[in-house]
């Protein structure tokens, strides 16, 4: 699997997470390393790169222990984006699952 | 490591990488705020620093999303800054046969660099030293006030104080300049043997931090058994004249002040009581030797200062042992430039030391741009590879 195609997995991981609930920055980087095995020291780059495309948007609000968080939001392009990679994956799985029942003669 | 350093580190990095400023703070503050809900959710530094990244895994990783400052116009400023360095320094020496002040021409090469590369406050601190030689020479050179000009030096450390630190923490950090500055001046310009017993003020260091926090049971016992040892030493001296054992009542407080967890040592903007001793031992060991040998001398006060080089050497290598070698190398230039100028008379040649310093950057810091960028950038774990 290459890195490129991982990195497209994270991206939607990223999204959909976002998307469900909107979150700080440690809270995303600590909830998806808790699910996947990934270093978690690449997610803030994405995080990152996602603001970059406006398909996040950010602000802030204080924590409990008084310091302020920056909050990532999926933005409506976040949330196209989301949908178009939403429909990659069903259909790379689909087309995977065919090959693993044997239905490609 | 602490925090401030971690991303002190992150931010020099970026900083070198020419990334602009907006995106610097930006990067800063998100790690500042990741790295603290870190801590906050139970993680040591070291595991906070494992899941973040080093600077340079770091910026692989964003350098993507990041802009960069096209202006390459400071960088020629700093090269260019020798040759112009040189100029003058054959210029005043040959003109104004000036070659044992001339050198102080070069100092122009670290201050440009200072003030082209660096930003913010830390411009100011890093400026300070060469403000301090600056000042002292004019002051030697031109009022023979080598003593008591060194006190310039002062600068250095009260720049950084003053930069890094507030309210009763600054007060505290700051309190032993002015009473040093008092106790050389007294001694100097009003009454000589003020240096037998007037050190008894520097007693007021531990008692004004005493008393600006809430005051415990156990910081009155520590304020009575200063108070205590003070009297002891001026009854002594007084009564006795019997300076050699004057000082004897202060061990005492000292030896309570280590059993009450008083006596720490501040290593990288954290108060940390075991480690690094050594370096703050030094420290005080390197300005006592210094003081004993300029008093007991007395004509050597123009150039028994290099001693005190040796203070910011101590503390390159704690921080960063030989990591960068060339951060030791000005202050080698200027204390062998010292050395074979005020003992040989070789100020005419021995300006070219300072060569070194751009020689040894060549060498060491010179790594190229595919060893840099040299970072494995998959984003996943190793194991996890198939």
């Amino acid at each position: 699997m290459n890195t490129q195609f991982k990195k497209g997995i994270l991206d939607l991981c990223i999204l959909k997470v976002v998307k469900d609930k909107e979150m700080y920055g440690f809270e995303i980087i600590d909830k998806l390393s808790s699910i996947l095995d990934i270093n978690e020291n690449t997610i803030y780059p994405i995080l990152r790169r996602l603001t970059e495309q406006k398909l996040f948007t950010t602000y802030t609000k204080d924590s409990p222990h008084g310091a302020q968080r920056k909050y990532y939001k999926i933005t409506t392009a976040g949330d196209h984006k989301l949908s178009i990679y939403i429909d990659e994956w069903d259909t790379f799985i689909k087309h995977v699952n065919q090959i693993l029942k044997g239905a490609v003669k | 490591m602490s925090k401030r350093k971690y991303l002190n580190e992150l931010h020099n990095y970026l900083f070198e990488k020419e990334v602009i400023r907006k995106d610097i703070d930006a990067v800063i503050s998100d790690y500042a705020e990741i790295y603290d809900e870190a801590i906050a959710s139970g993680f040591s530094h070291e595991a906070v620093v494992e899941k973040l990244g080093q600077p340079k895994e770091i910026y692989q990783g964003i350098k993507d999303t990041l802009h960069f400052d096209s202006n390459s116009n400071r960088n020629k400023i700093v090269a260019i800054m020798p040759f112009i360095a040189t100029i003058m320094f054959f210029a005043v020496g040959f003109g104004f046969d000036g070659f044992s002040y001339a050198w102080a021409f070069y100092l122009l090469i670290p201050i440009t660099a200072i003030l082209v590369n660096v930003r913010g406050k830390e411009r100011f601190i890093a400026l300070t030293p060469f403000i301090s030689v600056i000042v002292f020479f004019l002051l030697g050179f031109f009022l023979q006030l080598w003593h008591p000009g060194w006190l310039i030096f002062l600068l250095i450390p009260v720049t950084a104080i003053t930069l890094n630190t507030k309210g009763k923490d600054r007060i505290v950090a700051l309190s032993p300049f002015p009473l040093v500055i008092t106790y050389v001046v007294i001694v100097t310009y009003v009454a000589y043997d003020f240096y037998l017993y007037g050190w008894a003020i520097f007693a007021l260091i531990p008692l004004l931090a005493l008393i600006l926090k809430p005051v415990k049971l156990k910081d009155i016992i520590m304020i009575i058994a200063i108070l205590a040892a003070v009297g002891m030493h001026l009854t002594i001296y007084f009564t006795t004249q019997e300076t050699q054992y004057a000082w004897l009542p202060y061990l005492f407080p000292a030896l309570l002040g280590i059993l009450l967890g008083y006596v720490q040592v501040i290593t990288d903007g954290e108060v940390n009581p075991n480690e690094n001793k050594w370096v703050t031992v030094s420290f005080i060991l390197i300005i006592l030797i210094y003081l004993l040998i300029s008093f007991l001398v007395g004509t050597i006060w123009s150039w028994s200062w290099i001693m005190l080089l040796l203070i910011p050497m101590i503390a390159v290598y704690d921080s960063s042992k030989f990591e960068h070698p060339v951060a030791y190398v000005p202050f080698i230039c200027v204390i062998t430039f010292m050395l074979l100028g005020m003992l040989g008379g070789y100020w005419n040649f021995a300006w070219m030391v300072f060569l070194l310093i751009p020689i040894t950057a060549i060498l060491t810091e010179g790594k190229s741009e595919d060893e840099k960028s040299d970072v494995a950038t998959d984003t996943f774990d190793e194991s996890s590879e198939d």
